[in-house]
């Protein structure tokens, strides 16, 4: 090959990766996009354009109302949890102590699982006949407690695994948080005399809030498209409990073969997301601004 | 408020040394500027009075009281830090206020407002009581830092390169001041600082610390004619010091020193000769500042001596500038008048003031002079 040939390529070698990325995840996107606007269905040789209809349909539908509500629930109430959870955890982490050392390491443990492996641990551990959850609970005169077999306690159920398996992430990403505070007004603080509660509430807090703020978003993110642990857990029963947006989509193309109203779900799923996220990432920008 | 005592203050990071041995007498009143360049451990020195790094061996005393293991809470000093370390989410009031309404201090809350405005006053802040740092300029931010350390009435402040971050304008205007109230205040203070114009302007006595030893203690003046070393001789002075290589020999029984092989001979005065022989010290190092330095015409005056080199670059700042001579590989800087016109590689002879002469032992660097400390 000359030189001038290979010249010629390597802009388009240069334009790989990024083409690779459009056709990879945009025109999947903008495909689902269109078949979410059709009556595309795998029980039918073919399909047409039917506007808005599936939209108009799933939002008159109760199917959709409460896959949203479950959605909604799953993540605040996962993210809260771990939240609170995570920062009390790296605070006690981030003491120069023995048992700080030994445990910082250890944090990372539950994330070397995946969920679906990890839920079903739980299940085991949650089975009402020989479930080591039961075993213990038994000890303080709780017998055949459901878990997520009820309708009662399967969220509760699902978001312990989720709070489990995730609770650590939050430690870890806001101990490194609070190894990167510039010292001085630490100090400052210090020879002025302040309580330790002014101390978390006015420097710790507010300046660790960018660091929190990221972590809600990676954490709102990941449990609004919530499916592998509710799913691994019940499928999302009982009844519909647990049918988050993903599961209910899931259903919808694989069960019912519904190509189209599974495409409507994810979109909502999407724009929901995205919405979140830019609120967020904007709010995020904000604390950085306060801070420096 | 009161002296400072420190004994044999050595202070181990893994290790490194950041201090060693430090020995320092701070009088009651006194400002106490500690100079050094980045990494002499200043800072660290400012922490251990301060409490906020534990020493491994030595003793920090306030006046007879042992301070050593006390927590920098219970040590009743102000300090200000070199990023100024504000609360970001409280108002200039609230910052300025806070130290007096921590949980150990009992002050009545119109007490606290009146010194508050009283301190913002005298350091012109009143008017942004109520911004929060990050509406603030870096000057301003300085000022907040400083008001928050002397609301209180402290046993002594610490001032950790309070000047450093602010540019050159308010820099200059913030010294003025910082001179002004140390008048009205008159508390202890030690300023630590890289800045030898600030040390020589504010400091009552300059400490010169490099490598966690403290290398001369004295004032701006000693410190500045009567240099311990060639580290301080180098690190007061702008230009810095020039310091030419100089070989003894001895003629007719009498020592003398040969300038850059065989460029200029100096009989040094009778003091340094003695040293020279004490220690049998065959080489030294000249020193001259750029001010002592003249440019001749014919052979040099009585009293001075003469090396002839060639212009390097001239470089005039308006009120003075500073002429840069190549002798043999040897560049001096000497300090003229701000009109000079100075082509490049034009020779020139350089005229000496012999009295303003200082001699250091080439090996270790020492004034042959002898300072005290």
């Amino acid at each position: 090959m000359s030189g001038g040939k290979r010249r010629n390529l390597t802009p388009y070698l240069l334009i790989l990766p990024a083409f690779i990325i459009t056709i990879g995840i945009l025109v999947p996107f903008a495909i689902s996009a269109y078949w979410s606007m059709t009556n595309y269905s795998l029980n039918r040789p073919d399909f047409h354009f039917t506007g808005l209809k599936n939209y108009i349909d799933m939002f008159k539908s109760r199917v959709f109302w409460n896959a949203t509500l479950v959605t909604f629930k799953y993540a605040i109430s996962a993210v809260t949890v771990e939240l609170g959870l995570g920062l009390v955890i790296a605070l006690l982490l981030n003491r120069e102590t023995l048992m700080s050392k030994i445990l910082r390491p250890l944090l990372i443990l539950p994330l070397m699982i995946a969920p679906v492996i990890g839920t079903l641990m739980w299940k085991l551990m949650m089975s009402p006949e020989f479930g080591v959850a039961n075993y213990v609970l038994s000890f303080f005169g709780q017998r055949n407690f459901p878990w997520a077999a009820s309708a009662k306690y399967a969220m509760f159920s699902v978001v312990l695994v989720d709070v489990w398996m995730f609770t650590p992430f939050i430690a870890l990403l806001l101990l490194a948080g609070l190894r990167s505070l510039p010292v001085p007004p630490f100090e400052a603080a210090k020879v002025d005399g302040a309580s330790n509660w002014f101390v978390f509430r006015n420097l710790t807090l507010p300046m660790l809030m960018p660091y929190i703020f990221i972590t809600i978003i990676f954490r709102l993110v990941d449990s609004l498209r919530a499916f592998d642990i509710p799913f691994a857990m019940t499928k999302g029963g009982p009844g519909d409990i647990l049918m988050t947006y993903q599961i209910t989509a899931f259903n919808e193309v694989f069960t019912f073969l519904n190509v189209s109203k599974g495409a409507a779900y994810m979109l909502v799923n999407w724009v929901l997301i995205y919405a979140i996220c830019f609120v967020l990432v904007g709010k995020l920008q904000k604390w950085r601004d306060r801070i420096n | 408020m009161g002296a400072i005592t420190i004994e044999d203050l050595t202070v181990r990071f893994g290790d490194r040394k950041a201090l060693a041995s430090v020995n320092l007498q701070i009088k009651e009143g006194e400002f106490f500027v500690i100079l050094g360049p980045s990494g002499a451990g200043k800072t660290t020195l400012l922490k251990t009075i301060a409490g906020l790094i534990p020493p491994s061996e030595g003793r920090v005393l306030f006046g007879d009281n042992d301070v050593t293991g006390m927590p920098p809470e219970k040590r009743n000093i102000a300090m200000t830090f070199e990023q100024y370390a504000l609360y970001p989410n409280y108002s200039v009031m609230g910052n300025i206020a806070h130290p007096l309404r921590a949980p150990g201090s009992k002050l009545e809350k119109h007490k606290v407002l009146d010194r508050v405005n009283k301190i913002s006053k005298m350091l012109r802040i009143d008017h942004l009581l109520d911004r929060l740092p990050r509406e603030l300029s870096g000057g301003q931010k300085q000022r907040v830092a400083l008001a928050r350390a002397m609301v209180r009435e402290p046993y002594a402040f610490l001032l950790d390169e309070p000047l450093s971050h602010v540019d050159a304008q308010i820099r200059q205007q913030m010294r003025v001041e910082l001179n002004r109230l140390q008048v009205e205040v008159s508390n202890t203070s030690v300023y630590v600082t890289h800045d030898y114009q600030e040390a020589l302007a504010l400091g009552d006595r300059v400490a010169i610390i490099n490598s966690g030893k403290i290398v001369q203690v004295g004032t701006g003046e000693e410190v500045y004619y009567h240099p311990r070393n060639e580290f301080v001789a180098r690190l007061v002075g702008q230009p810095q010091i020039n310091i030419i290589p100089a070989r003894v020999f001895n003629r007719e029984d009498k020592i003398y020193l040969d300038v850059l092989d065989g460029m200029m001979q100096i009989e040094p005065p009778a003091g340094i000769v003695r040293k020279i022989c004490e220690q049998e010290i065959e080489e030294v190092n000249v020193g001259i500042r750029a001010q002592f330095i003249t440019l001749e015409d014919g052979p040099g005056r009585e009293g001075s001596v003469w090396l002839d080199g060639k212009v390097y670059i001239y470089e005039p700042f308006v009120t003075y500038g500073i002429l840069t001579v190549n002798v043999k590989q040897h560049q001096l800087f000497i300090l003229t008048a701000p009109d000079g016109d100075f082509e490049i590689d034009r020779p020139v002879r350089l005229g000496l003031e012999i009295s303003e002469l200082i001699y250091f032992n080439s090996i270790t660097g020492d004034n042959l002079e002898g300072t005290g400390a």
